[in-house]
């Protein structure tokens, strides 16, 4: 669907891009990055909004600077910050841009997006007096309006509270199920893009420095931090620190809790049920420190400051 | 069509909202008013034929348009209303919509020209029915001083928008439009003498007795808008970058 080559972007002595190349198909992926990255003006160039210095960009086969409307009519999309007229009320607004998108059932549309979101609540009320949460899903029902083929959400899940960004995260998971919608997600929130993303690439200092399925990622990047937790924590401490596979071990007295990075996780994982055989200790569970797409990034991004 | 027709009403709305759209109205009808004031005391005192002073008030008005010294007040606050849609990132979710960058162009220019254009024209010409309801006459005259108008409009709006096009945010925009245009205002003023203020609009029509003959003296000005809508056309579509 989306497929960039060595692209190249400047702002004026500043190297936004530097070399790109990501391939986008159909499923759900996650662009994901520190600020700074590339990943918005990624998009802009992919969206025709911005011209890169040099490099290729295809989206649905054609280059998106030069027929970026023809590209534009299969993609719906949500801008970080959600700009829209503040002037305007939800459900009038949303009218232009079923109009903009050429839809034969505007009032339909807008319904359903609306309902879609849960914004039909507010749909009388003005842009400007709304909250960011609600602007943020006005923004959601823009780029979902009429069911794109493609949608591209930049920071969809800023300033939505936990309830809301599960609830969003499900309505990825639904349409991308039941619609067939593709999904090209920017977020900082790791934990949660996680569960809907089949495909990611981590993006740091201008270049794509990881990219592949989720699976193939975490095989990459070998999962080593854990959390443990023991009925035992001092008896568990002494006996992990003689582990050689075990690079630091910390203990959280309060909680009894353990906080282990090893070097190699399949030999740690076989010493620890070792250790708690030969000294009769339990494991009440053993779980990765973070999730596992925020150490695949951890990693990614580590070793790409190491090289640097 | 349907997606410019409502491309157009967005962009009408967005531009022409409180409280720009009541300023230029109020501008509008206060100039018109002053100038018809001014017109119909020098006219009918001076005890010329009806069909005079029909045609003198005509003339008037359109001169009083060219004139006014709101106009490029009022194309600064429109064109850095476009300055201020690039900076806040609503251009760029406009033209996230699958509309050709050349669309965009053409619409804001109907709207941000158009719009000031039309008020003002309303303002001045609505009023000389009232005035002489039994004598309106439309001919190759008045059609000339209308292109007088349009094409002075068209001067000042374009250096608005190339300012806007240039800074992308609105308090520079307004503030260098008017700086250039009041600026050259002020030193037209005082070159009274110079042939070159036959070419600087709104100085090419020296009194208000002007004949379409005078129109010829908007070329240079109009030749220099065309130019620069033109680069900023070719800018917004080809190179700015959001």
């Amino acid at each position: 669907m989306l497929h960039i080559e060595n692209l190249y972007k400047s702002f004026g002595r500043v190297r936004a891009l530097n070399g790109v190349s990501l391939r986008v198909e159909r499923g759900v992926t996650g662009l994901i990055g520190p600020n700074g990255a590339g990943k918005t003006t990624t998009i802009k160039i992919a969206l025709g909004l911005l011209r890169a210095d040099r490099g290729s960009v295809k989206f649905f086969g054609l280059d998106p600077w030069a027929m970026g409307h023809e590209v534009r009519r299969r993609v719906g999309v949500l801008h970080e910050g959600a700009p829209m007229p503040k002037y305007l009320t939800v459900e009038s607004y949303l009218r232009y841009v079923a109009s903009f998108r050429g839809l034969r059932r505007p009032e339909e549309s807008v319904r359903e997006a609306l309902e879609l979101v849960q914004a039909d609540r507010f749909k009388h009320r003005r842009i400007g007096e709304l909250s960011a949460g609600m602007r943020q899903r006005v923004g959601l029902a823009q780029a979902l309006l009429g069911y794109p083929e493609f949608v591209i959400l930049d920071e969809p899940l800023a300033y939505l509270d936990p309830g809301s960004r599960s609830e969003l995260l499900d309505l990825i998971e639904a349409l991308h199920r039941d619609r067939g919608m593709s999904f090209l997600v920017l977020s900082h929130i790791l934990a949660e893009l996680e569960r809907i993303c089949d495909r990611a690439a981590i993006m740091f200092r201008g270049r794509v420095i990881a990219e592949g399925s989720v699976r193939e990622l975490a095989e990459k990047y070998v999962i080593t931090e854990y959390v443990l937790d023991v009925l035992d924590p001092d008896s568990w401490l002494r006996h992990l620190r003689g582990l050689d596979v075990v690079e630091d071990v910390r203990l959280d007295a309060s909680k009894g809790r353990l906080y282990v990075k090893a070097s190699d996780i399949r030999a740690f994982e076989r010493e620890l049920h070792r250790v708690a055989l030969e000294h009769d200790l339990h494991l009440i569970s053993l779980r990765p420190r973070y999730g596992l797409l925020e150490q695949i990034y951890r990693r990614a991004v580590g070793g790409a400051r190491g090289e640097a | 069509m349907g997606r410019l027709s409502s491309l157009i009403r967005f962009e009408a709305s967005r531009l022409l909202r409180f409280p720009l759209l009541e300023i230029i109205v109020v501008l509008a009808v206060f100039d018109s008013f002053r100038s018809y004031m001014s017109v119909s005391l020098m006219g009918v005192a001076g005890g010329a034929p009806a069909s005079l002073i029909e045609l003198k008030l005509l003339r008037m008005a359109f001169y009083a348009m060219v004139h006014c010294p709101f106009v490029p007040l009022v194309y600064a606050a429109t064109t850095s209303s476009i300055a201020h849609a690039i900076s806040s990132g609503l251009m760029r979710n406009l033209l996230s919509f699958p509309y050709r960058r050349r669309e965009v162009f053409v619409v804001e220019f109907l709207v941000a020209f158009t719009a000031p254009l039309a008020i003002f024209l309303a303002a001045y010409l609505l009023p000389y029915p009232f005035f002489y309801p039994h004598s309106v006459r439309v001919g190759p005259e008045c059609l000339s001083w209308l292109l007088a108008a349009i094409l002075s409009f068209l001067y000042v709006f374009s250096i608005c928008l190339a300012a806007s096009l240039a800074f992308k945010a609105p308090v520079p925009s307004f503030m260098s439009s008017v700086s250039v245009l009041y600026g050259v205002s002020f030193i037209a003023a005082g070159m009274r003498r110079s042939p070159v203020l036959r070419f600087i609009p709104p100085y090419c029509f020296s009194d208000f007795i002007m004949g379409p003959a005078d129109v010829c003296y908007l070329v240079p000005s109009s030749l220099l808008a065309i130019a620069i809508i033109a680069a900023c056309y070719v800018y917004f579509t080809r190179w700015l970058e959001l």
